[in-house]
């Protein structure tokens, strides 16, 4: 469904990404590893058309994604959770909703809204609250639901347990899994190792902006230079 | 001062207040929109008056429609400034674009003496007739225009913020424009509705105004200068500081020309390096942020 094809894209005169070959069919969540400064951030905006491609294609089902907007991007179906959340601090957890299906006529954001505050019942009792209060974990779903309100078909998610408590992690990472369920794809990139690849069905390891490996999330699990790297070490 | 007399001067300072406000209010929307500091706001709307001119006295526009079209093509210019000016240069630097801005204010400058010359004109009010008396306070028809305008325009803008989608995308643009992009709001067809938006304020204050001076090209530099003042006593941040700052601002400085008439202009200076030593984030601001 997803393509990445020899890619090269960054930022001013450097290059990032070299090179980089990435698929993923309908329905699979694919992890995307690496350490800080890999590039797994750019690829992510790359896709999303926030940077442009320099080399290669990227395509999503039959259509070329190069050149286009992050707002044609979107209506494609694709959203992005970004690094870090980036919530509207001073806008209400409605509006950060509203704002994440700009596109959507207004039934549909009714109703996609709807569809929101059912899955996240802590969403819905603050919902006329500044999203600037909200704690981290709860920060977070917002920003999951951010990426729900559009109904992509292909989620991108950035770091989404990044800075909070393992059970907040646990929760983050059920709610992914019970996408899956219901039909999104996910390109996941993330730090935590062990329950990315738990989650996933296959994964690729980012080194320098390149994909140094890539396998089924069983395979890397196994690999000796994942373990030592990425798993904390397991000797 | 009498009562009566204290009481003239004020109102008459809130309507050169609404003036300064609605100057005020358009920069802070593209100030914190855009997030560019734009020195042009008011000689956009000299630009504009001049072409309003040029309706009333060559084309023979009929006059109740003049203020519409002037602030269409208030509008139409802000559209094209930022389609054609500010759009490409964006991505570089921050302070080109502001040095863009001060440009513009010479190319208005430049276009309105070489379209229609640098003479000074007189310039009909919209409104004519006789001053109303009410109680005590005498107000000219043109006055009364003004502060109707204001309060109008404020209340368009606020339903606009709050009330639509737009104007939610640029209070979210004004607070994590990159957060706005990862979402896929089109922040290329926001940042040219607000400046048109602004143009068009800057187009409707700079008519209003007008007729208390004569339309030449250097007739805003004045206005602009106090609703920097404006903004700064409101706290650069809030579309609302800079309405409050403007009428602030106009009720002093009326009472202060009244009172020393030889230093109205540089007063401003003063109210700008105190409120700038004793309040650095003014009534309404929240520090470095940008609001809307
Ligand atoms: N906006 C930017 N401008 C210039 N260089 C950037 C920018 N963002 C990232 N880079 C550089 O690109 C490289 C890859 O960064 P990227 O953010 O993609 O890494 P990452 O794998 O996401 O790292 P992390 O795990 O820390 O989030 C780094 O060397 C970084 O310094
Ligand atoms: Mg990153």
């Amino acid at each position: 469904m997803l393509r990445v094809d020899q890619v090269v894209s960054g930022y001013g005169a450097i290059d990032v990404l070299n090179h980089v070959t990435i698929s993923l069919d309908k329905g699979e969540i694919i992890a995307v590893l690496g350490a800080n400064g890999a590039g797994k951030t750019t690829l992510l905006r790359t896709i999303t058309g926030l940077i442009r491609v320099r080399k290669g294609a990227v395509t999503f089902g039959d259509k070329v994604l190069n050149g286009l907007s992050p707002a044609e991007v979107v209506k494609c179906g694709i959203s992005h959770v970004p690094e870090g959340r980036h919530i509207f601090p001073d806008l209400t957890v409605e509006e950060n909703l509203l704002l994440a299906a700009y596109i959507m006529p207004r039934s549909q954001q009714k109703s996609r809204l709807d569809a929101m505050y059912a899955m996240f019942s802590i969403l819905a009792d603050r919902r006329k609250q500044a999203g600037g209060t909200l704690s981290g974990g709860e920060q977070q779903m917002l920003a999951l639901a951010r990426g729900l309100m559009p109904n992509p078909r292909l989620m991108l998610l950035d770091e989404p347990s990044l800075g909070l408590a393992p059970k907040i992690i646990g929760t983050v990472f059920d709610t992914l899994a019970h996408l899956r369920e219901s039909g999104v794809s996910i390109l996941l990139v993330e730090q935590n190792a062990k329950r990315s690849l738990e989650l996933a069905d296959r994964a690729y390891i980012l080194v320098t902006g390149q994909v140094a490996l890539e396998g089924t999330a069983h395979e890397l699990s196994g690999n000796e230079m994942v373990k030592q790297l990425y798993l904390g070490g397991t000797r | 001062m009498s009562i009566d007399i204290f009481l003239n001067l004020t109102v008459r300072g809130l309507t050169t207040g609404a003036i300064y406000a609605l100057v005020g209010m358009g920069i802070v929307l593209i100030l914190q929109t855009t997030n560019v500091m734009n020195f042009a706001q008011g000689d956009t709307g000299m630009f504009i008056t001049y072409l309003a001119f040029f309706m009333i006295t060559t084309a023979k526009v009929p006059y109740s429609l003049v203020l519409i079209l002037a602030i269409a093509a208030g509008a139409v210019v802000g559209l094209l400034v930022e389609r054609f000016m500010m759009r490409s240069v964006r991505s570089r630097s921050h302070l080109s674009l502001i040095m863009l801005t001060l440009g513009l204010s010479l190319l208005f400058q430049g276009l309105a003496a070489f379209l229609f010359n640098t003479e000074p004109r007189l310039f009909p009010p919209l409104v004519s007739g006789d001053p109303i008396k009410i109680g005590p306070v005498i107000l000219g028809r043109q006055d009364i225009v003004v502060l109707l305008a204001a309060i109008v325009t404020f209340g368009i803008l606020y339903l606009f913020l709050y009330r639509t989608k737009q104007g939610a995308a640029a209070r979210s643009i004004s607070q994590d424009e990159y957060a706005a992009r990862v979402l896929g709001i089109p922040t290329p067809s926001i940042y040219m509705l607000i400046w048109a938006i602004g143009s068009a304020m800057a187009g409707l204050a700079a008519l209003l105004i007008v007729p208390r001076f004569s339309l030449e090209p250097s007739f805003m530099g004045l206005v602009q200068v106090k609703a920097f003042t404006a903004i700064v006593l409101g706290g650069m941040g809030s579309v609302f500081g800079a309405a409050v700052g403007g009428l602030i601002i106009g009720v002093v400085e009326n009472l202060v020309a009244y009172q020393f008439p030889a230093i109205k202009d540089s007063f401003m200076l003063i109210v700008i390096v105190i409120v700038l030593l004793v309040l650095p984030q003014g009534l309404f601001g929240k520090g470095q942020q940008r609001r809307l």
